[in-house]
């Protein structure tokens, strides 16, 4: 149970400095930032908030579900438009994602080419040498 | 209708529905349409249509569940921390992958939704579809966006999101996982993570992080891109 404790109560102060910072970010969000520097420091993680985390992870999905079922709400005034919405957000979607992976290819295909460079001037270093 | 009121049967109604949900989706051999969490959804609200029980009486009945999304949220620290070592030789790539793609994504969205016509509301929803809901409702505050149109973009992308993001990964043969988990995260937000649960500790690291940066970006970057672009 003190894994619990450490994390409500953890999320419950980050949530009162976002209120009173007036900061732009939720607190969960801080206060997975915070855990993490914890967990970075002290070189690990304690085994109780270890086994509290896994067991609200494995029921994230099933949490979301309440908000998921709010979708009924927004067609209860239908406005032909949400439908050509629906489908933009879909579209944009796969836009999304070929974006991004073709952004981590071409990234990538930087990053050999420069351990390629390096890989090179070494060999002609030990070369010189 | 007097057990409507009682406090436990939506939760009841929650649990059971997912229960079947995952029962049905494990019979099916694991089919994408059948996923547990759209099954869960569109069950309730078949229940929720034949009993004539609004949406709000559901919510109320099921407060609980959302009070804990947040620790679920704090508690990815430990997969996040977990998968250090894989994530630390990745860092570079995925902050310049966020910055790139994420501009590339908020962009696209808007322009996408001025072409097809969209209200100009409905084209500012769009721009905020790919971060998670509490820093896009943070957006709404900033920019007056109205929160139901985000709520639907934020979660049309979530839900289709479970789909579609492997179905393209696949088609791309993207097999490493920690990439797996980095588009899920960037694209699909929680329920990108949710999704790259199913994949490894791995996948749900690089999608946390994914998620959080992208979403710190969007605070910054969306308000901006809204007022330059002019949409």
């Amino acid at each position: 149970m003190q894994g619990y404790i450490i994390i409500f109560a953890l999320l419950i102060l980050s949530d009162f400095f976002v209120k009173q910072a007036g900061v732009n970010v939720p607190g969960s969000i801080i206060g997975l930032i915070i855990l993490f520097v914890v967990f970075c420091v002290n070189g690990k993680v304690t085994k109780s908030i270890d086994n509290s985390s896994k067991t609200l992870l494995k029921y994230l999905p099933f949490f979301i579900i309440p908000i998921g079922v709010g979708i009924k709400e927004l067609f209860v005034n239908f406005d032909s438009k949400l439908l050509l919405m629906l489908f933009v957000s879909v579209l944009s979607l796969v836009l999304a994602v070929l974006i991004t992976i073709f952004t981590i290819w071409t990234i990538q295909y930087f990053i050999k080419k420069i351990q390629k460079k390096k890989l090179l001037e070494n060999e002609k270093r030990v070369e010189v040498k | 209708m007097i057990m409507i009121e009682y406090p436990l049967i939506m939760i009841l109604l929650t649990l059971s529905m997912y229960t079947l949900s995952e029962k049905i989706f494990k019979e099916s051999a694991k089919h994408p349409l059948l996923h547990p969490f759209l099954l869960t959804i569109l069950l309730i609200i078949s229940v929720l249509y034949v009993f004539d029980i609004s949406y709000l009486q559901y919510r109320e009945g099921t407060q609980i569940l959302n009070v804990l999304i947040g620790p679920a949220i704090v508690s990815l620290a430990v997969p996040l921390y977990q998968n250090l070592k894989q994530v630390k030789s990745s860092l570079g790539l995925i902050i310049i992958t966020i910055l790139i793609a994420g501009t590339g994504i908020f962009i696209s969205a808007l322009l996408l939704g001025e072409m097809m016509g969209l209200t100009s509301s409905m084209v500012q929803a769009l721009s905020t579809k790919s971060i998670t809901l509490p820093i896009a409702l943070e957006i709404t505050g900033l920019t007056n966006i109205p929160i139901s149109l985000v709520v639907l973009g934020v979660f049309s992308t979530g839900l289709a999101g479970i789909i579609i993001v492997p179905m393209i990964l696949r088609f791309l043969k993207v097999k490493d996982e920690s990439i797996q988990g980095l588009v899920l995260g960037v694209t699909a937000h929680v329920f990108g993570i949710a999704k790259a649960l199913d994949i490894s500790q791995v996948a749900a690291a690089f999608a946390t992080i994914g998620m959080v940066l992208m979403g710190c970006f969007s605070v910054l970057i969306v308000p901006i891109i809204l007022r330059v672009g002019g949409f």
